[in-house]
């Protein structure tokens, strides 16, 4: 890599500066945002950003620097006043930089398509154009697009640490999000979808912009509704984001720092008997797949939830040494002025074997929740109440009724968990903090509030 | 930090390009960060170099990074970007000549200078104040954060190279208490454009851990809210990030372009006549306050609603060009790596008549909202919001009774300021500790009187009322 000379270097220039011991995490990563507005482009983004963070502990003692100059002699002094200030930290045992670990997984590959990075802007511009396109010329009713983005990111990465770890990897993302409006009459709604893929030749615009666009029209018309406890279909759209709130819940830092509702939960049943959750870095495609973490730990595959039973929390280095385990390799930076921190690789409810369609035929009376809001507001972490702003389509005798709004649903993720009946066949992806993955399932007795 | 000369020379190639517009940002950041979490303090420091390039054609944004100095890299970066603009124009030059700003503040203290012990110090002192206040509370994350940016600005627009420091001081905590399995969230934080002397009095890190401790711990006698159509009363202050959310967004230009429910609002009445709504960039030390936005615009006081009618929209120069009308001053960016786009600086609701004793007597039956905590989420197009209520009381017959917890709060933004019927003489102002994201994080303050909105959808666990 570009610097790769200078971050051997760092470890050296740390360790003289009195730090026990250090790690360099070198990154070079570029992305592509492009806005597009009324078939034009409205802005092209293009950025660079190559640094490095340096870890260090000092008697156990934390430290972190990061710089995107790569100049020695400013580095070699600032390394100093870091370890200098690091030794008003607090000493804490678990501080810990991995050591080279043996048993890697062979076989397991990052999806890197190192193509995205020369493909020209101008095609990059006309996907974004497609997306518009054939979102608008789905339906007359579509009004246009609020946001309509094309993006990418390409990163290829290096860990090096004074315990004699050097590893590296590389990933590759690119994503079209849509959110569009219709109107029909005196109804305005809007729709989003949002799509990822590993390889620049799958990216799919007429998919993004055609469901972004169906998501619209399916809510034209909504009522309000006086709300009721009833049975709800959550599609991934909105399950996924339920998903990523309970990974915040059962990472290992939250539990260990008492913050979580799921301490002390482990052995216990907390979902219903179909409910599997599994976090898996090496699912062979998926778009998180790496052979090692930001801490250089190799990834692996993780039961959470198995049968409904708290199998598992998700762990990084330093979680893993103060509960006396292994990491699980969920190590994750954002960048290289990141710090390590627990996030999802490829985190998702496994699917059943039902088709959507074939689990609403059971259905008598119940909800489709199409859409959910704010839940960063809208879910207590510390307690796992929510209350969230959703929109929804009524399903009577197994079939789609009348779009709804103005509605929440609210109620606690442990009796949300431990009523879903179903699970459907149709898992689905979106990048949050990682991949988040839910089929469509069916949960019972959910509270939907509407308008009085 | 770099010369008039490499500075005049991309510009030139970006016009020659056929750019209509184009600047540079050039900015060498300093960022210092420490946290307390489960009492083990350790601190950050990151430091950022580089340029941000852009030129507008045809209402087009085109940027890109070069993450040094150097003039060579800089005009390589400079004609990359030149390329992609793609249409030739006839050779300009560009003169520039150094640009004078009055500076807007001065920090007392520098950043940089204070020795990194004393702000530890802070953290070691907050940390055992959190954790001694009460047997209840059994976690706490305290966070101290500063910044020093040395920014230089020129665009072709003014022909002169702009400089200023930008400094901002952060102080922020979370606390859990806890009865059993129970845990509750507390939390409060200053944010402001200023040394370390901002954080003094009610602002200093005492006080604001003892408010975060005591509202966890009001939370633990909280009961679940009850739901249903309700008049809500909002406490000054902080509360005002609900207006920043579902009305705010709604008046940035680019938003109102795209359609937003304040889209052809212009000059109409879009709330009650009480209500009035500004705009501030002029505050002093407040987190959305500066000189010159990130476009080299004067800042300025902008009125959004002035008795109940829209009068003007949050603009950057691209989108002021576009609706021809005046920029604002609004024009923003993160850093170096974002081009600017229209954003919130301060936004604060004027003070009304109503005596705030008198807002709540007259209330039957209604939530009192004390802090509606970390912002929300906003549709645009609908102008439908949401944001939770971390903490509330229940009104029942004039008089502020329990504590209630878990509440979220939906509606109209329109509608929202249209239902206002009793605006207090009581306006605080809040220099909230977090960021407004858009696609990029900046700092924004906001600011309310005691205000009632008579009808709002409250979601929460408890009975229907």
């Amino acid at each position: 890599m570009f610097h790769s000379k200078f971050a051997e270097n760092l470890i050296n220039i740390a360790l003289e500066a009195g730090a026990d011991s250090a790690e360099v995490y070198l990154s070079e990563k570029t992305e592509t945002e492009i806005t597009v507005a009324n078939s034009r482009p409205e802005s092209v983004n293009i950025k660079t950003d190559n640094g490095f963070g340096l870890r260090i502990l000092v008697e156990s003692k934390l430290g972190f620097y990061s710089s995107n100059k790569f100049e020695e002699l400013g580095v070699v002094e600032n390394v100093r006043q870091l370890v200098k200030a690091s030794r008003f930290h607090t000493p804490d045992p678990y501080n810990y930089i991995p050591d080279p670990q043996i048993q890697t997984l062979s076989g397991i590959n990052e999806v890197f398509d190192p193509t995205i990075i020369r493909i020209p802007l101008t095609e990059k511009i006309e996907k974004a154009i497609e997306i518009e396109e054939t979102g608008r010329s789905f339906d007359d009713r579509i009004q246009g697009f609020i946001w309509l983005q094309y993006g990418d990111m390409t990163e290829r990465y290096r860990i090096i640490n004074s315990a004699g770890l050097d590893v590296n990897s590389a990933g590759s993302i690119c994503y079209g999000f849509g959110y569009c409006y219709a109107t029909d009459h005196d109804s305005s709604q809007t729709g989003r979808y949002a799509r990822a893929y590993g390889r620049f030749d799958q990216f799919d615009s007429e998919l993004i912009g055609q469901q972004a666009a169906r998501y619209a029209l399916r809510s034209l018309g909504a009522k309000t509704f006086d709300g009721a406890v009833m049975t709800a279909m959550l599609p991934p759209e909105t399950g996924i984001h339920l998903m990523h709130a309970l990974f915040s819940m059962i990472e290992a830092d939250s539990i260990q720092k008492g913050k979580s509702p799921f301490r002390k939960k482990l052995g216990k049943k907390i979902a219903s008997s179909p409910v599997t959750i599994i976090d898996d870095g090496t699912l062979p495609g998926g778009l998180s797949t790496r052979p090692y973490d930001s801490e250089g730990i190799p990834c692996s595959r993780t039961v959470v939830v198995e049968n409904g039973v708290l199998k598992n929390y998700l762990y990084d280095s330093y979680t893993a040494r103060k509960g006396r385990t292994h990491s699980t390799g969920n190590a994750s930076r954002s960048g290289y002025h990141d710090r390590p921190h627990i996030q999802p690789t490829n985190f998702y409810l496994e699917a059943g074997s039902q088709s959507p369609s074939e689990i609403m035929k059971n259905i008598s009376r119940g909800i489709l929740i199409t859409e959910l809001s704010g839940l960063h507001a809208g879910i207590n972490l510390a307690t796992a109440d929510f209350s969230v702003p959703a929109k929804g389509i009524l399903i009577e005798n197994g079939e789609l009724g009348s779009p709804v709004e103005n509605i929440s649903i609210s109620g606690n993720l442990f009796d949300f968990l431990n009523n879903i009946t179903d699970i459907g066949n149709d898992l689905s992806w979106e990048p949050i903090d990682g991949m988040i993955g839910t089929p469509t399932f069916v949960v019972e007795e959910l509270k939907i509030v509407g308008k009085k | 930090m770099i010369s008039y000369e490499t500075i005049a020379r991309c510009l030139d190639i970006l016009l020659s390009a056929g750019a209509d517009y184009a600047d540079l940002f050039a900015e060498k950041g300093r960022f210092f960060s420490s946290e307390s979490d489960d009492r083990k303090i350790s601190s950050s420091i990151h430091h950022q170099i580089g340029v941000g390039i852009r030129a507008v054609k045809d209402n087009v944004d085109y940027y890109m990074v070069c993450e040094n100095f150097a003039p060579d890299n800089l005009i390589q970066t400079t004609s990359l970007l030149a390329s992609g603009i793609k249409i030739s124009a006839s050779g300009h030059s560009v003169n520039l000549s150094p640009g004078f700003r009055p500076l807007f503040y001065k920090p007392e203290t520098n950043h940089s200078q204070v020795e990194t012990e004393k702000k530890l110090e802070i953290l070691k002192k907050s940390e055992d104040i959190a954790w001694h206040s009460s047997k209840k509370i059994k976690q706490a994350t305290i966070r101290y954060a500063d910044f020093e940016r040395n920014i230089q600005f020129a665009s072709t627009a003014d022909e002169e190279v702009l400089e200023h420091k930008l400094a901002l001081v952060e102080f922020m905590v979370f606390v859990y208490a806890g009865d059993n399995g129970e845990r509750q969230l507390g939390w409060n934080g200053r944010s402001f454009y200023r040394g370390l002397e901002a954080l003094v009095g009610e602002d200093s890190p005492e006080s604001i851990v003892r408010k975060a401790c005591t509202q966890a711990e009001v939370m633990l006698e909280a009961r679940d809210c009850p739901a249903g159509e309700m008049p809500v009363v909002f406490a000054p202050g902080s509360n005002g990030v609900l207006f920043h959310e579902s009305c705010g967004h709604g008046m940035e230009a680019d938003l109102v372009q795209k359609g937003s429910s304040f889209a052809g609002m212009l000059n109409h009445k879009v709330a009650s006549d009480k209500v009035t709504i500004r705009d501030s960039g002029l505050i002093f030390g407040y987190p959305g306050s500066y000189a010159f936005d990130d476009e080299g615009v004067d800042s300025q006081e902008t009125t959004l609603i002035e008795n109940g009618r829209l009068v003007n929209y949050i603009h950057s120069r691209n989108t002021a060009r576009q609706m021809k009308m005046s920029p604002t001053g609004s024009g923003r960016r993160q850093s170096l790596a974002f081009p600017p786009m229209p954003r919130m600086r301060n936004t604060y609701i004027v003070a009304g008549n109503d005596d705030p004793e008198e807002i709540i007597r007259s209330t039957k039956k209604g939530l009192y909202a004390v802090d509606v905590g970390f912002g929300g989420e906003v549709d645009v197009v609908t102008g439908r919001f949401i944001t939770s209520i971390v903490l509330g009381y229940m009104i029942e017959d004039g008089k502020l009774t329990y504590p209630v917890k878990g509440a979220t709060i939906t509606g109209l933004g329109i509608k929202a300021l249209q239902d206002i019927d009793m605006v207090g003489n009581d306006l605080v102002m809040d220099p909230s500790p977090g960021r407004c994201g858009k696609g990029q994080d900046v700092p924004v303050g906001v600011g309310m009187p005691t205000i009632r909105v008579k009808k709002l959808l409250v979601g929460g666990k408890g009975m229907a009322i």
